[in-house]
């Protein structure tokens, strides 16, 4: 330390690294790119401890479960943001009955006590009152940032208390929640002296909007980014909403259809070419190929294109998204069919994320040509591709090969083939081939979803390279106990492992006992446990939380039933916070 | 073609089978497949260990039989699936009108293990909670009419807070404090009750139920309900 300066004082002199004051440490530790690195550095020794707590400012709760709202308050009081999550993924496919649990409101009710200075809170596939809402407007004088995210058990008179009640509130991020719809109108309920709104996110919303109030809130909130607006919103409005929010950067366009009129197409073409910030671009319901041409003059600086709702096709879609060559996120329905991705392929060579949904994923029939040659197409000529979600209807292990090949940067590879069991559609064979290869190429995946016809052999190849995958979803797959105990048994980085329609029993689930306590959760529904092994489960595990569930339809009489019996479902996930006290009638906790 | 494969000593000397029957496209429904193997009658249990045995392809493919959660899409994204049109012949330059006008309030056609439910929304004056009413799950107009009070009789109690809970009745006939409205694809707020009631499923869009003595002969059959103007 003494370099350089020969009038510094003996080394004795300057605090021992271990005796420096808390501050240096906190100041330290804000270099720490991720809360696990805070958490090993927490884990140090007792000072450590208590600087990296104290000063500890974004939390996520990944499992609201894995701790009781008191636990996290008073490890981390200074908390600004938090993030909670709460229901199992499968929850977005309705294999989680209503009334199963993660209530948002104890962590409103804990938060408003230890942490008055809160300023975000985000919440995902929770169930939040219009009671937390209004406990939350009332309870943070500095609140900034409400997300909500696949959450439903509000209304719009929630929103009108946020409305009303959060004088500094800059972001209101509605994704994807059943929000009910009341009487009330929120939007004018933003005081006339409101202008702080950057982002505004209201498109899961289904009622209607005062199309007024909503304009005079976009006129005087100077700094609104973000704008997404819902269905009800009509294309003729969304013309003058961009002339009054010409820095837009991120814009849920409304509903996309109308008869087509010529002015109205200028009026439209004219208010995009007035906003030069507009890089997101998503909404776009019912869209209208003839309305399409209004957006060319932003495709050259789109990055972000979601068009998953526009049930469009044609030629004009190919032509519109073959004209963003910056694109780097880009979600579409399968009406794109391979020849658009062909065009995709050629002129996005940017893309780092595809999202291909299926336009009419209940048909037994083929209605659109989108096929494994529009993800081959993609992976080759993509470079920076790293992350894909494809539904489709056939594959070949060839197909995965060539794309396991192209592409060994992804991190996420999700593919659902529709119908189940489907193997190879030219050779027949299972698609462990296939799979296997995306596994051994992809040294940095961290997310997969399988699908089709699997055998045993996919897993033990997925437990062997995967190494840091972190989340499996496994769906009418596998023959035998193997698979299941290849994946826990291997899969070193395994944090979340879903499971349905899987030939897995007891034995790999309780020689592999303690891998679970390693991973956040493990879901496993319609396969082949008995009740015996969970309560051998729970009884040799009792930090993980072993959650059973038949018929969620009927309570779950776990007293009566003896250890042969089927269980249907099964969640198991670690915790501290113990059992939880509000599942339903349907769940019991072995 | 039948593959036997072993994978060495870590599967405690035991060979895994598969053997194919016919090579072809599976296209059989899921709850077949699983249903093939040893598992009890009736359930979707997976196949048990072992052999696993294809059934010869059939002739066209069978509508998937519906399984709870597959394919893995969100709620959303399956109304957009059946509720909006089919994506039209390629390529005419008419303007897609037959989309449907963009004011009328669209039901939400659910699916749940195979029933289709036709939800539609529900307010009651002077409530502000709306609900929502699957009018498939109804075989008639006595049922929906007591599905209402069955609704919203312990919230109007709450709302008339020191009131004892009050039957809601009379909501088809005019006789009772509420009467029971709807708005058909028109936009049109019509009299639950005058037509059949296969008639009255299919056009239904909106359920509201109005104090009797708000209603008059004109407000009836008002022409469209603006979307943008304040709700009662």
């Amino acid at each position: 330390m003494g370099r350089g300066g020969s009038h510094a004082a003996p080394a004795a002199a300057s605090p021992p690294w271990h005796a420096l004051p808390d501050e240096v440490w906190e100041h330290a530790f804000s270099f720490l790119p991720a809360d696990s690195d805070r958490g090993a550095a927490a884990a140090a020794c007792r000072s450590w401890l208590r600087a990296e707590r104290r000063s500890r400012r974004r939390l996520v709760i990944a499992n609201c479960y894995a701790a009781s709202p008191q636990d996290a308050v008073d490890r981390f009081p200074s908390v600004r943001a938090v993030e909670v999550k709460g229901k199992p993924h499968f929850a977005d496919f309705g294999l989680v009955p209503p009334g199963w649990g993660a209530a948002a409101a104890p962590w409103v009710a804990a938060a408003a006590d230890g942490w008055p200075l809160l300023e975000e809170l985000s919440f995902k596939r929770m169930y939040v009152t219009d009671d937390c809402l209004e406990m939350i407007a009332a309870s943070f004088r500095n609140f900034q940032v409400l997300r909500l995210v696949s959450c439903e058990g509000f209304s719009t008179s929630g929103l009108a208390a946020i409305a009303a009640g959060c004088r500094n509130v800059r972001e209101l991020d509605l994704q994807e929640n059943e929000i009910e719809d009341c009487s009330i109108h929120w939007l004018s309920l933003f005081p006339e002296s409101f202008t702080s709104l950057v982002t505004l996110n209201f498109s899961c919303l289904e009622g209607d909007v005062d199309i007024t109030v909503l304009e005079r809130l976009v006129t005087r909130c100077r700094n609104l980014k973000t704008l997404k607006l819902n269905n009800a919103i009509p294309l003729d409005k969304l013309a003058s909403l961009l002339r009054k929010a010409p820095q837009i950067v991120e814009l849920g366009t409304g509903r996309f259809s109308a008869d087509y009129h010529l002015d109205l197409f200028s009026k439209l073409a004219a208010a995009f070419a007035g906003c030069k910030s507009l890089r997101r671009l998503s909404g776009a319901w019912d869209a209208v190929p003839e309305y399409l041409p209004a957006f060319y003059c932003v495709c050259e600086g789109l990055t972000s294109l979601n068009l998953s709702y526009a049930t469009v096709r044609g030629p004009e879609l190919v032509k519109f998204i073959s004209r963003c060559k910056n694109l780097q996120l880009l979600w579409v329905m399968d009406l794109i069919e391979d020849h658009g991705l062909a065009a995709v392929a050629s002129s996005c060579n940017k893309l780092q994320e595809l999202r291909v949904f299926p336009s009419a994923p209940f048909d037994a029939a083929e209605q659109v040509s989108l096929t494994e040659r529009g993800l081959v197409d993609v992976s080759a000529s993509c470079p920076m591709l790293e992350s894909v979600l494809y539904f489709c209807r056939r594959m070949t292990n060839e197909a995965l090969i060539t794309i396991a090949k192209n592409r060994p940067n992804f991190t996420c590879f999700r593919l659902c083939i529709i119908e189940p069991h489907t193997p190879d559609y030219i050779t027949h064979q299972p698609l462990d081939a296939g799979f296997s290869a995306i596994v051994e190429s992809c040294k940095g995946l961290r997310r997969l979803s399988v699908s089709g016809l699997l055998t045993d052999r996919v897993f033990r190849s997925i437990g062997a390279h995967a190494d840091r995958l972190e989340m499996l979803s496994i769906a009418f797959a596998g023959n035998s106990d193997l698979g299941l105990h290849y994946i826990l048994s291997g899969c070193k980085s395994l944090k979340k492992l879903e499971i349905r329609d899987c030939p897995f029993g007891d034995k790999p689930l309780l020689a592999n006992a303690a891998k679970l306590e390693t991973m956040r959760s493990l879901w496993m529904s319609s396969c082949s446990l008995t009740l015996g092994a969970c309560r051998q489960l729970a009884r040799k595990m009792p930090r993980l939380s072993v959650e059973v569930m038949n018929d969620p339809r009927r309570a779950c009489p776990l007293d009566s039933l003896t250890d042969e019996s089927h269980v249907e479902t099964l969640y198991v996930y670690r915790t501290i916070a113990g059992p939880r006290s509000d599942t339903p009638a349907c769940v019991q906790i072995v | 073609m039948a593959w036997n494969g072993g994978f060495g000593g870590d599967e405690e000397g035991r060979g895994l089978e598969l053997s194919l029957g016919l090579p072809g496209y599976f296209s059989g429904s899921p709850a077949q497949a699983a249903g093939l193997e040893k598992g009890s009658a009736g359930s979707t249990a997976a196949p048990a260990k072992g052999t696993i045995g294809f059934k010869a392809p059939r002739c066209r493919p069978a509508a998937a039989a519906p399984v709870v959660g597959w394919p893995p899409v969100r709620a959303f994204r399956r109304n957009l699936a059946s509720s909006s049109s089919k994506p039209p012949p390629p390529r005419s330059h008419e303007p897609s009108s037959q989309r449907g006008n963009g004011s009328t309030a669209t039901a939400k056609v659910v699916e749940a293990g195979g029933n289709k439910g036709l939800f539609v929304k529900i307010n009651m004056d002077g409530i502000p909670i709306g609900r929502k009413v699957d009018l498939r799950a109804h075989a008639g107009y006595d049922t929906l009419s007591a599905a209402v009070d069955h609704l919203f009789r312990g919230l109007l109690a709450a709302q008339t807070s020191g009131r004892d809970q009050q039957v809601i009745t009379g909501v088809l006939n005019g006789s009772g404090e509420y009467t029971l409205v709807y708005e058909d694809e028109e936009g049109d707020q019509m009299l639950v009750g005058d037509v059949p009631w296969e008639m009255f499923v299919s056009t239904a869009r909106r359920l509201r139920v109005l104090r009797s003595s708000d209603l008059s002969p004109s407000s009836l059959r008002a022409a469209s309900r603006k979307r943008t103007a304040a709700e009662c």
